[in-house]
């Protein structure tokens, strides 16, 4: 596939996302709704650490959208990958993302289901092992039909150790913790139950993530 | 009639004292700073003892040079922590001491809050993302419902640590900062290090064991590993900033903390923040280290608002002691 190719489908596209590290088009690959997301060049990196983290992140995130499709894991699917542009085109996930879906929530049972369905899905991805690196409620998509889609791999990484696993239920926590503080406990509770329940290792996971979440993570300087 | 408050800071190896008038005018600054040995980190002990011993003339120095008298202060501000806990201490005890001898209502104050308060008050900023980068704290913090929330942080070393610990490993001693600022400012090759990023939180430890296990191979030269290890631990910092700038809606963008010094920091932030149309905030150099000025311009703001002072027996110190505990009831 050519890069002009890309370059024409971009400029026809719709920008629906600047995150902060990569800017989303909606695009029309091949005569499908597709997303294409572009890692862009950041101002203040230096500029071989720039290329070379760019690159990798690519290869990565396309990596794992891989081996999530062929694990039946709620992730977009890949659809193509170009590394000399830093470019992925994925599958188009309609839905509302999670942040905002939990904000119009009505009714506190759909939080136990959202801390049940995020159990469940977290721990399908780590027995892939497969580590998020950022599980923000803007990262989930929820669909028409109430189905939850992970997204945004652009931190993940492949790991089978309980400590990253730990890590991503901590960032996990952190997030619900200020954006969602009403919600949270439901949510979180739930969640832990149910990961528990379906994870490998998950002694192990829990007991390592209650550490973390207790040392408070203030460090003393001097070292 | 003008209202005087004086704040001691001593969470680790400076003792500094200051009084700031009610308009926010330093009056005065005084510091003393203990350094350890070249191959050694701080000794919480040694430097109580060294803190302990400067404390008369700090206060002595802090008056003359505010040309005010100990009958003229308004109020007293100590940092409560979180800190060394024989270091606190020292601030702690000086603090009861004063307030007792002379009958002045007393303040605790949270050391990072006062790192951040400063520099909003400085600037008289609205709604800033605060970048606190120091030997003590790296945190990316943003005040929400009365509370100053941590948005990132790191989960192992701070930055200052890392910095330091990397000066030490080479021999470039305390604090190494700008040490290593100044030798990465002569590097000319990157060479690929561990970057490690989790959201909006970092991890900094295997950064510096692989710099480290670098340098003992010696087949780099030490201005490429210091350009290196900087680039890579700054751009981390900067992309979960602006990972946490998306998420949020601050107006600009403020960094304090001992690392905040660093020009290369500085100027990386100043990039990314145009492209989110933010300026970028940073005291005077001096301002970004411990001092007592941040202690007593949060102490001023608690008096002003008709804070409850505490009693000299609720004087204690919080070695731990989260940010986010904090509630922030006189703004």
């Amino acid at each position: 596939m050519e890069i002009s190719y890309i370059n024409e489908i971009m400029e026809k596209g719709r920008l629906i996302h600047r995150g902060a590290e990569a800017i989303l088009y909606l695009v029309d690959f091949l005569g499908t709704k597709a997303i294409l997301k572009l890692r862009t060049s950041k101002k203040y990196r230096n500029k071989e650490l720039d290329n070379l983290l760019r690159r990798r992140r690519t290869a990565r995130e396309a990596n794992i959208l891989y081996h999530l499709y062929k694990n039946n894991f709620p992730a977009p699917k890949l659809y193509y990958v170009n590394l000399e542009r830093n470019a992925i085109i994925m599958e188009y996930l309609e839905g509302l993302v999670l942040k905002e879906y939990i904000s119009k929530l009505e009714n506190s049972d759909e939080l136990y289901k959202i801390g049940y369905d995020i159990g469940k899905l977290v721990a399908h991805l780590h027995n892939l092992n497969v580590i998020h690196n950022d599980l923000a409620t803007r990262n989930f998509i929820v669909t028409k039909e109430k189905r939850i889609y992970l997204i945004d791999f652009g931190l993940s990484m492949f790991s089978h150790e309980y400590k990253e696993k730990a890590l991503d239920i901590d960032v996990f926590k952190r997030v619900l913790d200020v954006t969602h503080p009403d919600e949270c406990d439901m949510i979180f509770d739930t969640f832990i139950q149910v990961y528990t329940k379906n994870a490998l290792d998950s002694k192990e996971t829990i007991n390592f993530y209650y550490k973390l979440s207790k040392m408070g993570r203030y460090h003393i300087r001097g070292g | 009639m003008s209202t005087y408050v004086l704040g001691i800071e001593s969470t680790a190896h400076t003792l500094g004292m200051a009084i700031v008038d009610e308009k926010l005018n330093i009056l005065s600054d005084v510091r003393e700073v203990y350094r350890p040995s070249r191959s050694l980190g701080i000794d919480p002990h040694d430097a109580a003892e060294y803190l302990s011993k400067k404390a008369g003339y700090v206060f002595k120095e802090t008056l003359k040079k505010a040309s005010v008298t100990v009958e003229d202060i308004d109020a007293i501000a100590y940092s409560m922590g979180p800190g060394l806990g024989p270091c606190l201490r020292i601030g702690a005890t000086i603090a009861r001491l004063l307030s007792c001898k002379y009958n002045k209502p007393l303040y605790p104050v949270h050391h990072a809050i006062g790192h951040i308060e400063l520099v909003r008050l400085y600037y008289n900023l609205n709604n800033p993302l605060v970048i606190l980068v120091s030997g003590g704290h790296t945190l990316i913090s943003s005040f929400t419902n009365n509370r100053w929330r941590v948005y990132g942080e790191t989960l192992d070393i701070t930055l200052g640590n890392l910095l330091d610990m990397f000066a030490r490993e080479i021999g470039l001693g305390f604090p190494g900062g700008p040490k290593v600022e100044e030798l990465a400012s002569k590097g000319s090759r990157y060479i690929e290090l561990p970057y490690t990023i989790k959201g909006t939180n970092l991890q900094f430890s295997g950064l510096l064991t692989n710099v480290v296990s670098l340098y003992k191979k010696n087949i780099y030269t030490l201005k490429d590993l210091a350009l290196s290890l900087q680039e890579t631990a700054f751009s981390m910092l900067v992309e979960a900033s602006e990972r946490a700038l998306t998420q949020l809606n601050n107006d600009s963008i403020a960094v304090t903390g001992g690392v905040a010094s660093n020009d290369r920091l500085y100027a990386m932030l100043v990039e990314m923040g145009e492209e989110h149309g933010l300026k970028v905030y940073r005291l005077p150099k001096r301002l970004n280290s411990d001092n007592g000025v941040q202690i007593a311009v949060v102490g001023l703001k608690m008096y002003l608002s008709n804070v409850e002072p505490v009693d000299v027996e609720n004087a204690i110190i919080k070695q731990r002691w989260r940010l986010d505990e904090v509630e922030v009831v006189w703004r």
